[in-house]
């Protein structure tokens, strides 16, 4: 793993360069052009700024890719949990990875953002923090079986503290994730940090860099857990853990459900991830449906079996939709 | 879903809520942005016919009245966006600015021959030019607006040319050509813009071939053929 960083450390400086160079390039031939007048000043001004703009945009999106990679890989060594025995260990390895990347890659991202309006580069790192999101809140749900709060890892996100609070920056939205906390105390929990953040912006007299990511990353990322999810409780089938899949079933169908109630949404990416998520929720309805009726006539093996090929014909069905 | 027990339900919708009532009114005040809008144009189109031309002065007298309302339907957005949240809510007024920068640059390169910068644009408008403040005017819908007023100065200048006035095509011709050169600094990443650019270079085209159509015909003066050439070799 350790080579696959600096690998990928060594791949972002290379580019670096390859900015540097343009902007050289630019430069140069800006120079051929000594025209002192207004008009060319003008647009050298505009030129810097768009050229600053491309730039910080580009490298977000790498970092962003460097997050999806990562976050992929762990959700991959979590699915390992559901065949092998040591889940203790798959876990905390991938524990100790997810802090790696808040610590590192998240760290990167804040910087970079660092005093800039806040929706501007939204669109540069939204895929690798739904794929974070989705990786975490996986990790949590087989260590926990819960969701983790949002407000807690984004208070994670919080870089360079030294006054005593520790609140990151505002998240109006978020409170929609309590909801889908399971459990009470964590969503009052919640609820009063929610409060404390409101209004806090994160300047103090120290300087403390706090990275900003809408709750919409978050939201989706949660659409594209239940993806995961369906695919572990199928898996825990083989392994013959059923109820293990049972209890996948019953969170899927309560994130569906409460997703479902975010009425005010106007956001077509989450429409479409909520129709796949019905899809996966689907399919483990099914499962849980075979095993009630045959579980007890079949072995298992061929239980497995029947899984397997009644959701290939739901798949096909779906595609021809 | 109600904002009134958000402790209780499971679902708080309020930031949805906020965000929804945001954008109603962000959409409000540009409703009431693009009547005038459009009545500046209406007065600025006039400039393609013959009596119009006779009375440019005018007629962007009027049209700049219409500034007034403008100026104040873009105050009325700052205070709406909430700081920090100008890029959320960017892509609401995008076109309308894009608009206003078209019309307010013709308006000013009409009166006095020169391009107006980003920097007076914003504030004609009423918004910070300051791209750190908490509204400030986009480069792109800046640009944009003014690639849109090349392409009205090409048909001006053939409108000039229909109605016997030869010395304001030539004039047109040299800013639209310093305009391209300027705008072509520029990195041309994003491919809207990158297009835009492009399509410039046919607006020059056109111009040149005026001024050709024009010199063969032995209707420029040498003095301005003089300065246009000069120009050129900048």
């Amino acid at each position: 793993m350790a080579d696959r960083k600096k690998r990928g450390g060594g791949g972002r400086g290379g580019n670096n360069r390859r900015f540097d160079k343009s902007h050289s390039k630019v430069a140069k031939k800006s120079d051929d052009i000594v025209e002192d007048s207004p008009l060319i000043r003008a647009f050298i001004s505009y030129r810097d700024e768009l050229n600053d703009n491309y730039d910080r945009y580009e490298r977000l999106y790498k970092i962003s890719r460097d997050i999806t990679i990562e976050s992929k890989r762990i959700i991959f060594q979590l699915h390992l949990v559901s065949t092998d025995a040591s889940k203790e260990k798959i876990l905390e390895e991938a524990k100790t990875r997810l802090d790696k990347l808040i610590k590192y890659n998240f760290a990167d991202l804040a910087k970079e953002l660092e005093g800039h309006s806040r929706y501007q580069y939204v669109r540069a790192y939204t895929s690798g923090v739904q794929e974070f999101v989705e990786a975490i809140t996986f990790y949590h749900y087989l260590e926990s079986g819960t969701i983790c709060s949002w407000n807690d890892i984004l208070s994670q996100m919080t870089y360079h503290v030294s006054s005593g609070r520790k609140d990151s920056v505002q998240n109006e939205e978020s409170d929609t994730v309590k909801s889908d906390d399971m459990s009470d105390d964590k969503l009052s929990e919640s609820e009063n940090k929610e409060e404390m953040n409101q209004s806090v912006e994160p300047i103090g007299e120290e300087r403390k860099v706090a990275l900003f990511i809408p709750d919409w990353d978050f939201i989706l990322g949660l659409e594209d857990l239940s993806g995961e999810l369906m695919r572990h409780s199928i898996k825990c089938v083989s392994s013959g853990r059923i109820e293990e899949t049972f209890k996948a079933c019953d969170f899927i169908r309560n994130l569906y459900t409460s997703l479902l109630t975010l009425t005010q949404v106007h956001n077509r990416e989450f429409f479409k991830k909520l129709n796949v998520m019905l899809q996966s929720l689907l399919k483990v309805e099914n499962a849980c449906h075979m095993i009630k009726l045959r579980g007890s006539e079949v072995s298992q093996d061929l239980l497995v079996h029947m899984i397997g090929t009644f959701n290939t014909n739901e798949d096909e069905e779906c595609s021809y939709d | 879903m109600t904002d009134t027990q958000p402790s209780k339900t499971v679902f708080d919708g309020t930031g949805l809520l906020k965000k929804r009532n945001i954008v109603s009114e962000i959409r409000q005040a540009i409703k009431e942005m693009k009547p005038c809008l459009r009545r500046m144009s209406v007065f600025l189109v006039s400039i393609f016919n013959e009596d119009g031309m006779k009375m440019i002065p005018e007629r962007c007298q009027n049209a700049r009245l219409q500034l007034v309302k403008i100026r104040e339907c873009y105050s009325r957005l700052t205070t709406i966006v909430p700081e920090n949240e100008y890029h959320r809510f960017r892509n609401l007024w995008r076109y309308q600015t894009v608009r206003a920068a078209h019309l307010v640059l013709l308006i000013v390169f009409l009166e006095t021959g020169t391009l107006c910068s980003r920097k007076e644009f914003a504030k004609t408008i009423g918004v910070h030019d300051d791209q750190m403040e908490r509204f400030p005017i986009n480069n792109e819908e800046y640009l944009n607006g003014l690639i849109n007023m090349v392409s009205d100065l090409v048909r001006y200048a053939v409108t000039c040319v229909t109605y016997r006035d030869y010395e304001t095509p030539v004039q047109v011709a040299n800013f639209v050509i310093k305009v391209s050169k300027s705008l072509n600094l520029l990195r041309q990443k994003k491919e809207g813009l990158r297009k835009r650019i492009r399509s410039l270079k046919f607006d020059v085209k056109n111009l040149e071939e005026l001024l050709y159509d024009l010199s063969l015909r032995n209707h420029l003066k040498p003095k301005h053929l003089g300065a246009e050439m000069m120009k050129n070799q900048d």
